[in-house]
């Protein structure tokens, strides 16, 4: 047998006492102070707010001011929204179909236009 | 545990509701060797070791409610939070080595018991070669040759590869091997 061979039963010998020395049961005492974490915690949790959707919304957006703010913003869009198309689309009608760039088109303005291309 | 035991999953879903008697199982089914681990890591102090175990059964309650059966196992889980602890205890306090030179000589052996004694020298010259190896290594050793967790396992509480967990436990035995050829006849293994 080599030296490692040795070294290496002297080793797995002192690992097997090892193993057998660590199964030391916990006294009582600690026992009782792990089992009173324990009960202290699920205490602690049952008295924790239970899941409730709109608590929980409300701390993600920030709380009642920033729930206010977003229902401002809400308010404001709707309001935008259901005004635009008077706003909007009223005046661009007018533009294309109702003579505005024709005029211009054919205004007196442009016809210097006409000059130039007659050389 | 045998068969008909409730599973760790199935205990720690009724402790997190504050049933005693599922604390009390855990706390006996992991208190005992999650105590011996963290004595081994910190070199032998016993009080210091139940408070290792006391903090890191409080972190298990404290996920107990959030605790998703099946998705890790209660026994690595804690062996990564003890080892955790036990790294952290050990870099707060510099890591005050308890090198060979400070394992006392094997008393002389009472003729009733001399086995005993000579089982004590050994257990407390292979603490003190432990405590000499890089912290990683001796994680490794520990966790391999006395805890008898599996390669793969070891690696899962150690956050590493597989191929490195290898690479640490050959190089701790070695290292072990050395410091403890030095003192095979006190401790018992004669010149074999």
């Amino acid at each position: 047998m080599t030296d490692r061979d040795d070294s290496d039963d002297r080793l797995e010998a002192l690992f097997r006492a090892a193993r057998t020395d660590r199964t030391v049961p916990p006294g009582e005492d600690w026992l009782a102070r792990v089992t009173g974490d324990a009960l202290a915690e699920a205490a602690a949790a049952r008295h924790v707010a239970p899941w409730a959707p709109g608590v929980q919304l409300r701390a993600l957006l920030g709380g009642w001011r920033g729930l206010g703010g977003l229902a401002a913003a809400g308010v404001a869009g709707l309001v935008i929204g259901l005004s635009a198309p008077d706003v909007v689309t009223r005046p661009v009608d007018g533009a294309i179909w109702g003579g505005v760039i024709e005029d211009a088109l054919f205004s007196d303005d442009l016809a210097w236009v006409d000059l130039v291309d007659e050389g | 545990m045998s068969v008909n035991a409730p599973s760790d999953d199935a205990l720690l879903a009724a402790a997190a509701v504050g049933e005693a008697a599922a604390v009390r199982i855990l706390a006996e089914r992991h208190g005992g060797w999650l105590i011996a681990l963290a004595a081994r890591l910190l070199g032998g102090d016993r009080a210091e070791a139940e408070d290792i175990a006391q903090e890191t059964l409080l972190r298990l309650w404290r996920a107990a409610p959030g605790w998703r059966p099946g998705e890790a196992q209660v026994r690595t889980w804690l062996y990564r939070v003890a080892a955790n602890l036990c790294t952290d205890r050990l870099r707060r306090r510099g890591r005050a080595r308890v090198g060979l030179d400070a394992v006392p000589e094997p008393a002389d052996p009472a003729p009733s018991a001399p086995e005993r004694l000579q089982a004590q020298a050994r257990l407390a010259a292979l603490d003190a070669a432990l405590a000499d190896l890089p912290e990683r290594q001796r994680l490794a050793v520990v966790l391999r040759h006395i805890e008898g967790l599996t390669n793969p396992e070891i690696a899962a509480v150690m956050d590493i590869t597989v191929e490195a967990v290898e690479s640490l436990t050959a190089r701790g035995k070695r290292a072990l091997s050395e410091a403890l050829t030095s003192r095979r006849g006190e401790l018992g293994f004669g010149d074999d």
